[in-house]
């Protein structure tokens, strides 16, 4: 017996593959798909997440010469600040508790949702995932938690997370979609609401950045491939240059030119994310339609928080604006932190420039006009450089791995929740002091977002 | 078998949300279906009958069949995409026109 269940414990569910598997599996059953269907979920479900270990074989093949290349030229730690692309290394060390405090977290966002008065429904796949990563990865490497209280602490925190972050972005989404029943569910969630808050500051929305546009071209940023591709090669290139071509040439290329190597290798970081975005794809494929399913039955009504991109038709310039705002800011903030001297320099990350600093644009501008488009996400594009160089050290094992979470939650709330995590573990008794004045000021904040704001939403969308 | 994608930016969050509404629609249509999820970058060289994305993303996806292309305004709006699927679907011949 103890056989059998040690075998389950370590070995079935300590595989990520085969846990996200069996929660798909469950979702399937949940949604009484007929038995093909539950089949084909729960295999493809699972070759998801070995496609996504298989995308992070590509993906060291191109960062570990990048990072010799880089150590040599400028004495520094790159690092890339691209989700999808520390995914694969966090799975990997983390993966099966991140997996069930995900799902853990699901479920105490559904009861909050139906039994209190904040009705918000998470339903972004991957960032719901690379957030319970994040949160595993600190709350075992900073507080050493593990089993059971990792789950429980881990889970507790992710309803919080999952219920509150669309509740506070709610006023602003309401504001620039016109009054839709939605909230943005992802981790560009505080600069979203940094751009809002600081708009009214800078500018004024009559002069919305909607008046005027901008070339088309920009637009073929949307695509993740490309955009990573036109600027992950310049990087290699420019690093390949500081490092000297003749040390590439001697101890890094081998027989290849060492240009053409930084072209391969920009378009190989390229590559990798591709193959871990379609893993991604293929493992949420079957398990978001059952958490809404199950969420919709248990809460109908809920405001769901939705994936960035919803609110681009909202905002196509703005968009665009806070785009090239947020990734000069993360160029200014590079160089801020090799003006420090820091050990790891956050290379400027064109996923969330385009994802957390174009939606940060149409939050600024529904506040600020265009200047609050410009503003707001080129802050956030600093802060994001220096708070994520910042965080690194609390990652754990990621932190060796050439990459990390790039988004600005990451950079400003989950840096504080890490630096808590170690202060609760040294002094618990400061640690809840200070985690209650967090949660009375977000209580209040939030209190606004349910009573006040809500009846005020018809006066607020005009 | 009916086989659609839903197209976004990366093919992770707002199409999941469109697929999810497709499913519904489709379901209770009884229609046999298949329905995926797919970034501007990965529906190249995919199959399918149709694909259902926004206005915005059409400028990416030159090197789809225009026919093949349902616009919708909202990936989140069930009651436009469960419109313009049902339209699709009695051009196609699936189903009878309601009523």
């Amino acid at each position: 017996m103890m056989i059998v269940i040690k075998f389950i414990v370590f070995q079935i569910l300590s595989v990520p593959a085969i846990l996200l598997g069996i929660v798909a599996m469950i979702g399937l059953m949940l949604q009484k798909r007929p038995a093909t269907n539950v089949i084909s979920g729960t295999i493809k479900t699972i070759i998801g997440v070995l496609i996504i270990s298989g995308g992070a074989g590509i993906l060291t093949g191109s960062l570990s010469p990048f990072g010799t290349i880089i150590n040599h030229g400028l004495n520094v730690k790159g690092i890339v600040p691209t989700n999808e692309a520390v995914l694969p290394f966090a799975l990997k060390n983390f993966g099966s508790m991140g997996a069930v405090i995900m799902v853990g977290g699901f479920l105490i966002n559904v009861l909050l949702a139906k039994f209190t008065r904040f009705k918000f429904i998470y339903l972004t796949g991957h960032i719901m995932l690379y957030v319970s990563l994040f949160v595993t990865a600190v709350y075992e490497s900073v507080a050493g938690l593990q089993g059971f209280w990792l789950f429980l602490v881990g889970a507790v925190t992710m309803g919080l997370y999952f219920t509150f972050m669309p509740a506070l972005l709610y006023p602003y989404a309401q504001k620039i979609t016109k009054g839709e029943k939605f909230s943005v569910g992802h981790t560009g969630d505080i600069g979203y609401w940094f751009s809002g808050w600081i708009g009214k500051y800078v500018g004024n929305p009559e002069k919305s950045a909607e008046n005027f546009k901008l070339p088309k071209w920009l637009n073929f940023f949307r695509d993740s491939t490309t955009s990573m591709a036109v600027t992950m090669v310049p990087i290699y290139l420019i690093v390949v240059l500081i490092a000297g071509y003749s040390f590439v040439a001697k101890n890094v290329s081998g027989s290849t030119d060492p240009i053409m190597f930084a072209i391969i290798q920009g378009l190989t970081f390229a590559a990798g994310v591709t193959v871990i975005l379609a893993g991604v794809r293929m493992m949420l494929s079957e398990i978001m339609p059952a958490f809404t399913g199950i969420s919709s039955k248990l809460v109908p009504g809920a405001v769901p928080a939705l994936d960035c991109p919803v609110v681009f038709p909202y905002g196509p310039t703005s968009l665009l604006l806070g785009f090239i705002s947020m990734f000069i800011g993360m160029i200014i903030g590079m160089f801020v932190q090799m003006g420090f001297h820091s050990v790891y320099i956050i290379l400027p990350g064109i996923v969330p420039a385009f994802f957390a600093g174009g939606t940060a644009g149409i939050f600024g501008n529904s506040t600020g006009g265009w200047k609050g488009a410009i503003v707001g996400p080129f802050i956030v594009g600093i802060v994001l450089a220096i708070g994520t160089g910042l965080l690194l050290p609390s990652t754990g094992d990621l932190a060796t791995t050439g990459s990390t979470f790039g988004d600005p939650f990451y950079a400003t709330a989950g840096l504080a929740f890490a630096k808590w995590t170690k202060l609760i573990s040294d002094n618990i008794i400061l640690g809840i002091i200070v985690l209650l004045v967090v949660v009375a000021v977000l209580w209040f904040l939030g209190r606004r977002r349910t009573t006040r704001d809500l009846q005020n939403n018809q006066e607020m969308a005009k | 078998m009916l086989k659609i994608f839903t197209v976004c930016p990366q093919g992770l969050g707002s199409s999941m949300i469109a697929k999810i509404h497709i499913q519904n629609v489709l379901d209770e249509l009884g229609v046999d279906y298949m329905v995926e999820t797919a970034g501007v970058a990965s529906i190249i060289g995919e199959s399918f009958d149709f694909i259902v994305t926004v206005e915005e993303l059409r400028d990416s996806l030159e090197n789809v069949d225009p026919k093949k292309i349902i616009t919708i305004n909202n990936f989140f709006k069930k009651d436009e995409i469960a419109e313009k699927i049902k339209e699709r679907l009695v051009e196609m011949n699936i189903i009878g026109r309601e009523k």
